[in-house]
């Protein structure tokens, strides 16, 4: 297969800001309102979410440091370098089971939803097998190829999420949001852990850093990837429970998706709002998709020496089958919570051993 | 050769499972649901769905491009609205479709039963076709089933089910009906057990009267009462649940019609303690005069605050007729104070809250205090046309 080359498989650190959002904003924010809503009342949900976003911020910020103090080496060299060689294929191995787990996920859950709301009648395994199929074709392209469409979705993406703001302004009641401050503690923490969970895959970063050209500015850049999708997820939040209430919120499994339903754009020319989200968020999905199924065919090409081509021709069916594997909405609901907290603690976990042993080690300059 | 194969496969063999032509969808644009029969725990309930025939629609310069009726009215009986939906799946070749689904029309005695209101809205917030915005509405009872206001032919419109959704956004200027109440709504008040209202449809002939509200007590969910026109008047000024409508006022023994263009409610809740709740709703009102049948000028300042004053008294009557009702007959707290107590004073809520609308009943102990406040902006184009005849003469 040919196709076009580009002139090097870099990126800029521009695109490490775009790629942040790109990765997070997935399945986890059609149902984030509703999670977070529920231990808590009112909007205080809000406060929960800062507080986990905010530590999150820093968390990205960090692993991204690391990263970046090893310029233009992948995680497989300088990780061996921190904790010796058979440790770092071991976190290289834990992170490919992410991915593929994330993968897996992501596509039962875009099926499954698909399946809801779009195609009644279409097999659910074959609405699974073609998204699997066009994001097979996008993560054997050029991986540069791949930050680009987050750059080129982002925009679009952006913009549906504010015009389901803009057009909830009408039905949305401030009086929804009262009272305030009234969650008591063990809810404001239920409310960290639930908002937390909701970011998962920022661990990739571990692996994509290596790939950005001047590495100076990329700890900041995906700092500020990261404020950026914090901040989403806050306004869909509020305007969630704005819209429908909290109780409500937490009553509906989708709250987004129904928020998109429940808009209508005014002057009756566009009823049916819900269609156009659709189409916009699968575009979102297939970003989350592609880099989860990039980054690990990245990590685990570092580990084992294979062409690219056979990596994703043996995961891919493994993907579905495991996407397949789950039986009904709780036990898809427990493999998505099962991942979370994996991912969570992967992330982090990788992040405090590799920062710890590079304070003590100190890092060698140049490189 | 492979290529041909491939070719002919993309071509040939390339179908979509969920293509559904325009015309075998059967669009339906309103549900009515009444009780057939009752035993013991068991109902049997009748679903009448309304399905649209666009072919028969006609384009509205052309008129109705056929001598019969642009709808059918689809009629099943069984136990569980899901079922009801497949029975009528096998009746038609057409697949009920509810993505444009505007009213569901409930008979009185559905509503009526306990829980059952509850049970019959789980279908519609569950479907992932249905959509929030839908319309529901309580018929009254007495005059018709559910299904047979389905059955009139209007003049205006060729569909019911349109005719009673354009007849509800009619509101604007009347107060005695309340505003639509939609699915989305009404999701939230089934979820936190609250009491609620729904506007009533009543049949007259060929035509449907939207008026009245029918009250819902939270807990057992099931319609307790009906507040009448005036009642319904004095529960749209607290509640702002309409935007506009009549007053009629009488000043020295003349009627005079207020038309209120806009009115603003303030309810505040005052005293911390659970056994003492008092409550000021505090209504200003905006109103035109629209018609006199006094005989005063009505460009003089003493007449005028006459007028307010009597006005003022009218509304503030009103409203406490409703409130008498409210915390009297039927013990439910329609008026959103429960809300307030939620939002602005939440620690108090929490104590009052397993006791609000039955056992020590604190709603019903209220002191609820009331006062209007009303502003006559115009008096129309004219003064009065009797004081110039007398004139005249």
């Amino acid at each position: 297969m040919k196709h076009f080359e580009y002139a090097d498989e870099k990126i800029s650190e521009q695109e490490i800001l775009v790629a942040v959002p790109s990765i997070l904003i997935g399945v986890g924010i059609l149902a984030l309102p509703g999670q977070l809503a529920e231990p808590t009342i009112g909007v205080d949900g809000l406060i929960s979410l800062l507080i986990s976003g905010s530590l999150l911020i820093l968390v990205v910020w960090l692993i991204s440091k690391v990263a970046a103090s090893f310029p233009n080496q992948e995680f497989i060299t300088y990780a061996s370098v921190l904790v010796t060689k058979p440790v770092a294929a071991i976190l290289t191995m834990l992170f490919t089971i992410q991915g593929v787990m994330v993968s897996a996920y992501v596509v039962r859950v875009i099926s499954d939803i698909a399946e809801d709301y779009l195609f009644e009648r279409t097999p659910v395994e074959v609405i699974a097998l073609c998204f699997l199929l066009i994001v097979v074709y996008a993560v054997s392209g050029s991986r540069a190829g791949l930050f680009r469409l987050n750059m080129l979705f982002l925009p679009i993406i952006l913009i549906i999420f504010f015009a389901i703001i803009t057009f909830s302004a009408g039905i949305f009641e401030v009086n929804n949001l009262q009272p305030f401050f009234k969650t008591d503690f063990t809810g404001y923490l239920q409310g960290i852990k639930e908002s937390a969970l909701s970011f998962v895959g920022f661990g990739i970063l571990f692996f994509y850093i290596a790939l950005v050209r001047k590495t100076k500015k990329a700890p900041k850049m995906a700092a500020f990837g990261m404020g950026i999708t914090v901040i989403i997820y806050m306004i869909i939040f509020i305007v969630s429970v704005g819209v429908f209430g909290n109780i409500t919120s937490s009553n509906l499994i989708f709250p987004v998706i129904e928020l998109a339903k429940e808009i209508e754009v005014p002057g009756g020319f566009f009823e049916r709002f819900d269609s156009l989200f659709f189409v916009i968020w699968i575009m979102a999905i297939f970003n989350t998709m592609c880099m989860a199924f990039d980054a690990t065919v990245f990590a685990l090409k570092s580990v084992i020496h294979v062409k690219k081509m056979k990596l994703i021709l043996i995961l891919s069916p493994l993907i579905f089958f495991i996407g397949a594997f789950p039986e009904g909405y709780n036990e898809v609901e427990k493999f998505g919570s099962f991942i979370s907290h994996y991912g969570l603690v992967l992330a982090i976990g990788t992040m405090f051993l590799l920062v710890v042993i590079l304070k003590i080690k100190g890092v060698k300059k140049g490189g | 050769m492979f290529i041909l194969v491939l070719f002919s496969v993309i071509f040939f063999t390339t179908g979509c499972w969920d293509r559904v032509e325009i015309e075998e969808r059967g669009i339906v644009i309103a549900s009515a649901i009444d009780l057939v029969d009752k035993k013991d725990d068991k109902y049997t309930l009748q679903l009448t769905n309304q399905l649209v025939i666009p072919g028969r629609v006609g384009t509205p310069s052309e008129g109705p491009s056929s001598e019969k009726n642009p709808y059918i009215n689809l009629s099943v009986a069984g136990e569980s609205l899901s079922s009801l939906n497949n029975q009528m799946r096998q009746m038609t070749n057409q697949n009920p479709f509810y993505q444009h689904l505007k009213v569901i029309i409930i008979s009185e005695e559905v509503a009526k039963e306990p829980h059952l209101f509850t049970n019959i809205m789980d279908v519609y917030v569950r479907d992932y076709d249905m959509r929030r915005s839908t319309r529901i509405v309580i018929t009254d009872g007495e005059s018709a089933s559910a299904s047979s206001i389905l059955d009139i032919e209007p003049e205006l419109n060729p569909l019911p089910g349109m005719y009673i959704e354009k007849l509800m956004d009619g509101v604007y200027d009347n107060a005695s009906a309340i505003e639509p109440v939609v699915l989305g709504d009404l999701h939230g008040d089934l979820l936190m057990d609250k009491s609620f209202i729904l506007p009533q449809i009543e049949l007259k002939g060929n035509f449907v009267e939207y008026q009245n509200a029918g009250v819902f007590q939270g807990y057992s969910n099931q319609l307790i009462g009906v507040l009448d026109l005036e009642e319904t008047k004095g529960l749209a000024l607290l509640t702002e649940k309409s935007p506009g409508g009549m007053l009629d006022v009488y000043v020295d023994g003349k009627l005079v019609e207020l038309d209120m263009t806009e009115f603003r409610t303030n309810i505040e809740i005052k005293g911390q303690d659970k056994a003492n709740l008092k409550a000021s709703a505090d209504v200003e009102i905006n109103a035109n005069i629209i018609e006199n049948f006094g005989d005063e000028s009505l460009l003089n300042e003493a007449y005028e605050n006459k007028l307010e004053q009597q006005a003022e008294e009218r509304a503030e009557q009103l409203m406490k007729q409703t409130i008498d009702k409210l915390q009297g007959d039927f013990q439910v707290d329609v008026l959103g104070m429960s809300d307030i107590l939620y939002r602005r004073h939440y620690d108090l809520w929490k104590e009052v809250e397993d006791n609000w609308e039955r056992g020590e009943n604190y709603f019903s102990q209220m002191d609820i205090e009331v006062s209007a406040k009303v502003t006559i902006e115009r008096v129309g184009a004219s003064d009065s046309l009797r004081k110039q005849q007398e004139e005249a003469e």
